[in-house]
């Protein structure tokens, strides 16, 4: 089912030349269609909860490939950790700033 | 299409006993994790991966064999983004009540934090690669992948830096909530949610299932926002 969904998705971007990936327009589709249905689809459930909280181990193979990466790119490797830990504190006190302002006016 | 049914079908039985060697390296990964009590820096990618690239160069096996022998994997990929949709779907019947304050902070979220990266990385001067391989840096892997392909950039250097900017992002987020005194639970998920995508996920869970749920939303939703933005907003930051 999840299968389908990801072809349906697949189909869909090569139909309509969208920018986006056809596992996320898969996604969307499921998502409509579950918001159909009033009561949760109980297979799908365990099959989807199963696949999320292994979700780490998809990503091993291709996790894998950071320690093959060129010389070049691990030159840069000290100015991409940089700007991961400022970039991503940036955001974090940014979304605080703006939730506390946005909750206050309610 | 053909061509896509052909692809996906070689990449599935071009598996071989390679699998294993990510299943015993992801297992080690996630025993050592619990053990450790769900520190962040144990996550079971930051002990497994380092394991298996060590043994790959022991045995002089190079990369690309390995990555193709591990294609079954890889392909899960799409049907598990597909499986967002699940939990995804159950957050959304609580949304409308909530509707301006989430929607306002993922959209501003998601921007700023694709602004800053992209910024940064001009600021950085890196290279034109590095920069699209940054890009999707606080959307989840599935998606960053997708995203990243399309973008042009380096598929292993996405997952590494998605994976520290999730590592980060709930380390310092601790921080921030202690100091700010944010205390919802709601507010938190969503905000790791959007930072620090599964990563963030998996640490609001064990807050508590309501931050869990308000997290899948956040990465979830910036998931989406960000891909739709994303391609036109790299395109000004490219040399």
């Amino acid at each position: 089912m999840l299968v389908a969904f990801q072809w349906l998705g697949e189909l869909g971007v090569w139909l309509t030349g969208l920018a986006i990936p056809g596992s996320l327009l898969g996604m969307l589709l499921l998502l409509a269609a579950l918001s159909f249905s009033d009561e949760p689809v109980a297979f799908l459930d365990k099959t989807s909860n199963l696949l999320i909280q292994n979700l780490s181990l998809i990503f091993i193979p291709i996790s894998v490939g950071a320690f093959f990466l060129s010389h070049d790119i691990y030159q840069q490797f000290p100015s991409i950790l940089t700007l991961i830990v400022l970039s991503t504190s940036g955001v974090i006190i940014f979304m605080t700033l703006l939730i506390r302002r946005l909750v206050q006016d309610d | 299409m053909t061509e896509l049914i052909h692809q996906q079908w070689q990449q599935i039985t071009g598996s071989s006993w390679l699998l294993g060697l990510s299943l015993i390296g992801f297992s080690i990964g996630l025993w050592v994790y619990r053990r450790s009590d769900s520190n962040a820096f144990l996550h079971p990618l930051l002990i497994g991966t380092p394991i298996i690239a060590s043994l790959l160069y022991l045995w002089n096996i190079d990369f690309e064999h390995y990555y193709q022998a591990n294609g079954a994997l890889s392909w899960l990929l799409g049907p598990t983004t597909v499986a967002l949709a699940v939990p995804l779907s159950k957050e959304l019947r609580q949304l409308p009540a909530l509707l301006r304050p989430v929607s306002l902070t993922v959209l501003f979220g998601g921007f700023v934090a694709a602004v800053l990266a992209l910024s940064l990385a001009v600021l950085f001067n890196t290279s034109d690669l590095v920069l699209l391989s940054i890009a999707a840096k606080s959307v989840t892997t599935p998606i960053a992948m997708g995203i990243t392909q399309q973008l042009g950039g380096l598929l292993t250097l996405i997952t590494l830096v998605v994976l520290l900017t999730g590592i980060i992002g709930i380390v310092v987020a601790d921080v921030i909530f202690k100091r700010t005194g944010i205390v919802d639970e709601r507010w938190q998920g969503l905000i790791l949610g959007v930072v620090s995508h599964a990563i963030g996920t998996a640490r609001a869970f064990e807050i508590s299932p309501r931050c869990g749920a308000f997290s899948t939303l956040g990465m979830g939703l910036n998931g989406i926002w960000t891909s739709l933005f994303l391609p036109s907003l790299v395109a000004l930051f490219l040399h």
